[in-house]
């Protein structure tokens, strides 16, 4: 299902931003590295943006629901724990 | 879809023959239908469009108040604004013409309205909610069953 989002991102039929929230609608919240891990960065990235702004009080849509609140703060705390790591890790010389 | 719909059922091609998407591109203008360069269409090809959806481009889930700007439409690699079309919308020129003429349509009345500073979610939704009598997805589908109409000759 990853597979095919980032296809179609990747041959130009959906923008990040479908990919970004299609993903997150299918995110498991106890196991987000099974989706967020495959994403290439500039997904991850869109996505802690949203999870930034994410208000589960004022959600609007009219395409079905917007994704859970767990799925959105699970998704926030793996990339920012991603990002950490990577800032933490030691320069190579 | 849902709300309005389409009034015409759009009729098969005898052959049953699914164009290209560059065919169907090339039918809709030829119908009249403006396809800007900003835009690219795809086939559906893994199924993603449920059976109410004929085509669709972004859909934002965003909270209250959120700006939505024109450049939110755009694919950041390709520099156009992406529409999946579901398969089976090829296999009917009646079906190409009113899909692509009606995404054509809202799109174009969008960017009148919104295309220059945007606007905030509500103001989008409230433009395509299929419910919302008279708003732009309404009137797409109206133009989309002038462009039928024609094809038939009944216009």
């Amino acid at each position: 299902m990853v597979d095919q989002l980032i296809e179609m991102y990747q041959d130009g039929a959906i923008t990040g931003y479908q990919v970004m929230m299609d993903c997150l609608h299918r995110l498991d919240p106890d196991h987000p590295n099974l989706i967020l891990s495959r994403l290439p960065e500039e997904i991850l990235e869109e996505m802690l943006d949203y999870a930034r702004r994410y208000d589960p009080s004022r959600m609007r849509s009219i395409a079905g629901l917007p994704p859970a609140a767990d799925q959105v703060r699970a998704a926030q705390r793996w990339i920012e724990e991603k990002k950490r790591q990577k800032a933490e890790r030691p320069m190579a010389s | 879809m849902g709300g309005r719909a389409p009034k015409y059922e759009w009729r098969p091609n005898p052959s049953g023959e699914a164009k290209s998407i560059e065919e169907a591109c090339q039918l809709a203008r030829h119908w009249g239908v403006a396809i800007p360069d900003y835009v690219s269409f795809a086939l559906d090809k893994y199924g993603w469009l449920d059976a109410d959806t004929t085509a669709k481009t972004t859909t934002f889930k965003e909270p209250t108040g959120t700006m939505i700007y024109w450049s939110s439409l755009f694919h950041k690699r390709t520099g156009k604004i992406p529409f999946l079309i579901r398969k089976d919308i090829m296999r009917s020129d009646e079906a190409i013409v009113a899909v692509i003429g009606h995404e054509m349509y809202e799109l174009e009345e969008m960017r009148k309205a919104f295309g220059e500073n945007g606007a905030p979610i509500e103001h989008w939704q409230a433009e395509a909610h299929p419910d919302n009598e008279g708003n732009f997805h309404w009137r797409a589908w109206d133009y989309a069953d002038e462009l039928v109409a024609r094809m038939r000759g009944d216009a």
